[in-house]
């Protein structure tokens, strides 16, 4: 009887993952992606979603071993994902040549450089490229700069809060997570101030015009690549003023690091990782601190406890992040036939490393669907990604989460939603995690 | 538990210092160092840093 049952609950899961399209903004999808993903886990440990034919790994040590495994699962489609499908070679090979691995190889190389503007910097190169520019990332935030920048980061929290703390009610993702975001990313980048709120607008202008469905609409071949990134010309000028003149920020330590081989890098190799620095630095971390205020304001009795104990909302942000992780998974290419957990995943398919489902994993966290912010092992949800690719705006976002949080609690008590019969909406693309708009209502502290 | 790092191999990524920087330090040089005193508190941090560590150059002996 154990078999049947068995047999009906995978039946049950195949066909709640087969009734939708994971990639199209669907709506059941977009309230709640997770239930797809357990049924995909369900499955199998990477499972093909029949829509789109892209391969899911749901299962936290296998998203760690495909993000160590550089040499089978390339990063070229990192952001991409289906929006690389019919672009990149794929089986079967229309032109008849043999799916050979020296073959494929040379194809997808001629695919990235054909696409190379579409492309996000860093993040979608292989060693050994990418160890050579993401040396001049690994040293951003160090314990030294988190140090020097948390007044100026506690200040900036103030402020913002101080702005509606007499209101009584708020939209929080407009009138504090974007902003506050923006703000420390021009800090840490010190821009001059006159030019800030030119570079905000041309960022939300791009941002809103490749939400999911207009991008699907559109057949965009890339979301991200044009989601984050912001006026070239600007980092351009600023990269070259601050290799001439440095100062103590993280742009001047872009523009004046040196590649593993010593050499300065070109100053055009530098503006789309910088510019990637900036936007993704701002909307996932809007996304962390939008997440992180739903959490507080559906549990009064959570506000309480970490007002008395700030010391535990180091584990708070850890348990947010893990189960609403801001980039819920980014993709793989594969170059040679290969498998994973015993899966065979042939050449030319696409994975999506679900941190969203690793993070979830039963295998991995105890009761993984409930929020526990005194979880033991929250630290290792791997939402900022693992391996060579490992997010290093990681320590900045920690830092603005918990800054954000302290402050909220000394100023504000009793918070609650404002609407809380209705939906949380989130964004319907499918790789962020993080709502749209929160009203919440608080008393003054 | 002793933790050693290859510093042929370590490329600076710092995960491991921001897991638990009561272990794992960079000098003034850059180089990676890590404290022989490992309080049994930290080793489940430290396992973790070891098996995170994106360039695989730290050895881990319980």
């Amino acid at each position: 009887m154990a078999t049947t049952e068995e047999e009906l609950s995978l039946e049950a899961a195949r066909q709640l993952l087969d009734s939708r399209n994971l990639f199209a903004a669907d709506p059941d999808v977009v309230k709640d992606p997770y239930k797809f993903y357990e049924a995909a886990r369900t499955i199998g440990p990477i499972t093909q979603e029949s829509n789109s034919g892209i391969y899911l790994a749901t299962r936290y040590q296998d998203v760690l071993e495909i993000e160590r495994r550089h040499q089978d699962f390339s990063a070229c489609v990192a952001s991409l994902g289906p929006f690389a499908k019919g672009h990149i070679p794929e089986r079967p090979d229309e032109s008849g040549c043999p799916f050979g691995s020296a073959d494929l190889e040379t194809k997808v190389e001629s695919w990235r450089k054909r696409v190379q503007s579409d492309l996000i910097p860093v993040l979608t190169l292989d060693p050994p490229e990418h160890t050579e520019y993401r040396n001049l990332l690994n040293k951003l935030f160090t314990v030294e700069r988190k140090e020097a920048i948390t007044p100026r980061l506690r200040e900036l929290a103030q402020e913002l809060i101080e702005s509606f703390a007499e209101d009584s009610e708020v939209e929080w993702i407009a009138r504090f997570a974007g902003p506050y975001t923006y703000f420390v990313m021009n800090e840490v980048m010190d821009f001059p101030r006159a030019d800030e709120d030119a570079l905000r607008r041309s960022f939300l202008e791009r941002h809103q015009r490749d939400s999911a469905t207009s991008m699907l609409s559109a057949g965009s071949p890339n979301p991200g690549a044009n989601a984050l990134g912001v006026s070239d010309e600007r980092f351009h000028q600023y990269l070259t003023e601050r290799r001439a003149n440095p100062q103590d920020d993280v742009l001047s330590e872009i523009a004046t690091a040196t590649k593993a081989n010593g050499t300065l890098p070109e100053i055009e190799d530098l503006v789309g990782i910088s510019a990637v620095m900036y936007g993704a630095g701002q909307v996932t971390t809007t996304d962390l601190i939008g997440n992180g205020m739903k959490f507080l304001a559906e549990q009064p009795e959570l506000q309480v406890r970490l007002r008395e104990h700030p010391e535990e909302l180091e584990t708070f942000v850890e348990e947010l992040l893990r189960i609403e992780a801001p980039v819920q998974g980014l993709f793989r290419y594969t170059v040679r036939d290969t498998e994973v957990n015993g899966t065979p995943v042939p050449a030319g398919a696409i994975i999506w490393m679900l941190y969203g489902a690793a993070n979830r994993d039963p295998d991995q966290f105890e009761d993984p669907e409930i929020f526990n912010p005194k979880r033991e092992n929250a630290y290792q949800g791997i939402s900022f990604g693992a391996g060579r690719h490992f997010c290093p705006g990681q320590p900045l976002a920690k830092l603005e989460t918990r800054i954000t949080f302290e402050e909220v609690l000394k100023r504000m008590k009793n918070i609650r939603l404002k609407n809380p019969d209705d939906d949380v909406i989130y964004h319907d693309w499918f790789v962020v995690r993080g709502p749209n708009q929160l009203a919440i209502e608080f008393d003054c502290v | 538990m002793k933790v050693t790092v290859d510093r042929n191999i370590c490329c600076g990524y710092g995960v491991c210092v921001e897991t638990i920087d009561e272990v794992f330090a960079f000098d003034g040089e850059e180089k990676l160092t890590i404290t022989s005193d490992i309080k049994l508190e930290w080793q489940q941090k430290v396992r973790f840093a070891c098996q995170q560590c994106p360039s695989q150059a730290l050895t881990l002996e319980d």
